[in-house]
């Protein structure tokens, strides 16, 4: 073959369409169509779409019947259906970025304690009342207090590498270390406060979706939307950091640097997501596995097809508790359903991915 | 490991033709108490093919990763035309260094071509143009591993995988191009053309091409010239029929052996105490 036909070959077969990433997107959306109607009282699938279309139009609903399931569709199961998409996709990117860059396939913002940090800053919001910057509405102020303290692993990370050399392995187990003491930290905040504000926070720490209205939605998608974008900016440069911290400084990049931006990016966009749903683990670390196996480990396809994934996982696992078990936190069904499956596609692993 | 995030860095700009001139300067190293680099002074200014041999831990890749700002040393400095090379931005460096690892790191393994288009990066950062892809199958085509470019890197004999990353550094087109041991997983046939064609490559594209290598017969027959290196000091610098001669081997290696004259050439003889 010559030279010039591998050339057109190259960019043909990077530039073809890749079914699955179609396939996880015509999912989420069928599910979140799906997910319009589900609630726990009856909403037939067709009438969802009638008061939807109602709404749009401005008719208001006549009777007591439409109008409950207005407010169900509109100002619940909408809102809730977006912001299961919003955390599921941002909480993978951040997993992919993050295993790459640390060259750990457990890396994810749980495991490094981004989440537990953001957890507990927001913790030391609602119990104290403190908000490390003044004169922010209370949203802000949370999230402002969760993006500071999720920021702790980092800066330990980043104070140790500059003093002494931390090998990608190091940060992992100095990021889970930072995720026992801040769920210690939470365990005795628990203990020492009243039941209203147990039950509160407990909301958090299971991390839901159930509560999300629309005014969560702006931020949210904010948060998704900036970590696609800079990530997906900076994706060639993250591949070769993925192949080793000399390979990266002899091609022109400074890995630490780089690390230093993605780690606060992603903790900034999962302070975001945690102050609305709490934490939500596994997704993190599972999507980006599954993305890898139909999409490789090149940023350009891995972000992407981890946000769709991740998408999908948490939106089908919502979308199950609300017609089987309403009470559920979506965690428990993230893990009941969808670790069965990462198994089965473990197992069926032709060749090594990692 | 420095961590610069608003120190501004010199520019250097090298032209195509323009010859580079390495200077180590009272060069040392030393992790914690250990000097592993003593007071280094050497000039390379020549594109040719240069051999760095010496016994294991002696601190031949210190040197090289002090030389690519891998390291940065304890003392002294490098000076790439002039300039401190920590004054350069590693973007910088890279358009003008080139470095062949011996250990490749392999935790998410991308395709054959992809990770020799890394070699692109300093030059084409984001936008990979058809340029770029003909010099990457032209170099795949040139070490012979054209067949493997669809591969992923954990499907690779380690010999392979030695061959993409040399690949990834001449695709790099340096002026410089400084490696590890690049043929220590490989077989004979395999070490003598890698050797031949990193020769060919730097009379060719005049780059300085910088090795270390263990397997003396092989630095003797095709080097220009030999850095022979000894506990953190240079030892001998010169052709290779002035360095590798029995009386240094004895003495850096400890070993006795013969030196029989090859065409122009030491070729060594191990003795048997």
């Amino acid at each position: 073959m010559k030279i010039d036909d591998k050339i057109e070959a190259y960019k043909k077969k990077n530039n073809e369409p890749k079914p699955f990433i179609g396939v996880a997107i015509l999912a989420t959306i069928l599910v979140f169509i799906l997910s319009l109607s589900a609630s726990e009282i009856n909403i037939g699938f067709f009438e969802a779409f009638r008061i939807i279309y109602d709404h749009i139009l401005g008719i208001e609903p006549t009777n007591y019947h439409d109008m409950i399931r207005d407010r169900i569709i509109v100002e619940q199961n909408i809102p809730r259906a977006l912001g299961a998409i919003c955390a599921g996709s941002v909480l993978a990117i951040g997993g992919a970025v993050l295993q790459n860059l640390i060259r750990n396939p457990l890396a994810d913002p749980y495991t490094l304690g981004i989440s537990s940090g953001a957890l507990f800053g927001m913790v030391v919001a609602i119990v104290l009342g403190v908000s490390i910057i003044p004169f922010l509405d209370q949203m802000d102020g949370r999230i402002v207090n969760a993006f500071l303290f999720a920021l702790i692993p980092t800066a330990i990370i980043v104070f140790l590498s500059t003093f002494k050399k931390v090998s990608p392995t190091m940060m992992i187990l100095i990021g889970i270390a930072v995720m026992y003491i801040f769920n210690a930290f939470n365990t005795i905040i628990r203990y020492t406060t009243d039941d209203e504000t147990i039950s509160q926070i407990y909301q958090w720490t299971i991390g839901s979706v159930s509560g999300l209205s629309w005014g969560s939605i702006p931020k949210l998608t904010f948060a998704l939307i900036m970590i696609y974008v800079s990530m997906y900016l900076i994706r060639n440069e993250i591949d070769i950091v993925a192949q080793g911290d000399h390979n990266a400084i002899t091609l022109g990049i400074n890995p630490n640097r780089l690390r230093i931006i993605a780690l606060v990016i992603v903790s900034l966009a999962t302070a975001i997501i945690v102050c609305y749903t709490g934490t939500i683990g596994f997704v993190g670390l599972v999507a980006p596995h599954i993305a890898r196996r139909y999409f490789g480990s090149k940023c350009r396809l891995l972000i992407p097809g981890s946000a769709a994934i991740g998408a999908l996982m948490v939106l089908i696992s919502d979308y199950l508790i609300r017609i089987i078990a309403p009470n559920l936190p979506v965690g428990v069904v993230l893990a009941l359903v969808c670790s069965p499956i990462f198994i089965v596609i473990l197992v069926r692993m032709k060749k090594n991915v990692w | 490991m420095q961590i610069n995030l608003l120190q501004k860095k010199t520019a250097l700009n090298i032209g195509e033709k323009e010859a580079v001139e390495l200077e180590l300067k009272d060069l040392s190293f030393a992790y914690k108490e250990m000097n592993v680099l003593k007071d280094i002074n050497l000039i390379l200014n020549e594109p040719k093919l240069i051999s760095i041999i010496g016994p294991n831990g002696v601190g031949k890749s210190t040197l090289i990763h002090c030389i690519n700002k891998i390291l940065s040393p304890t003392g002294g400095c490098v000076l790439v035309n002039g300039i401190d090379n920590r004054e350069l931005s590693y973007k910088n460096l890279a358009k003008i260094m080139g470095y062949v690892p011996y250990t490749t790191v392999n935790t998410f393994p991308i395709s054959v071509t992809d990770a020799v288009l890394m070699g692109r990066h300093p030059h084409s950062g984001r936008n990979i143009t058809d340029q770029d892809l003909r010099i990457v199958f032209e170099t795949l085509e040139m070490l012979e591993i054209d067949d493997l470019a669809e591969r992923s890197l954990n499907e690779l004999s380690a010999g392979q995988l030695q061959k993409v990353v040399l690949a990834k550094g001449i695709a790099q087109q340096p002026r410089v191009l400084l490696l590890d041991e690049p043929t220590s997983n490989l077989d004979i046939k395999h070490q003598v053309n890698v050797t031949k064609l990193l020769k060919t490559v730097s009379e060719e594209k005049k780059m300085m091409v910088i090795m270390i290598c263990h397997d003396l017969n092989i630095a003797a027959k095709y080097s220009d010239s030999i850095i022979m290196m000894h506990d953190g000091e240079i030892f001998a610098v010169g052709s290779p029929s002035e360095v590798i001669t029995p009386e240094n081997i004895t003495s850096v290696y400890g070993i006795s052996c013969k030196i029989i004259d090859d065409f122009g050439r030491p070729h060594i003889i191990l003795g048997d105490d």
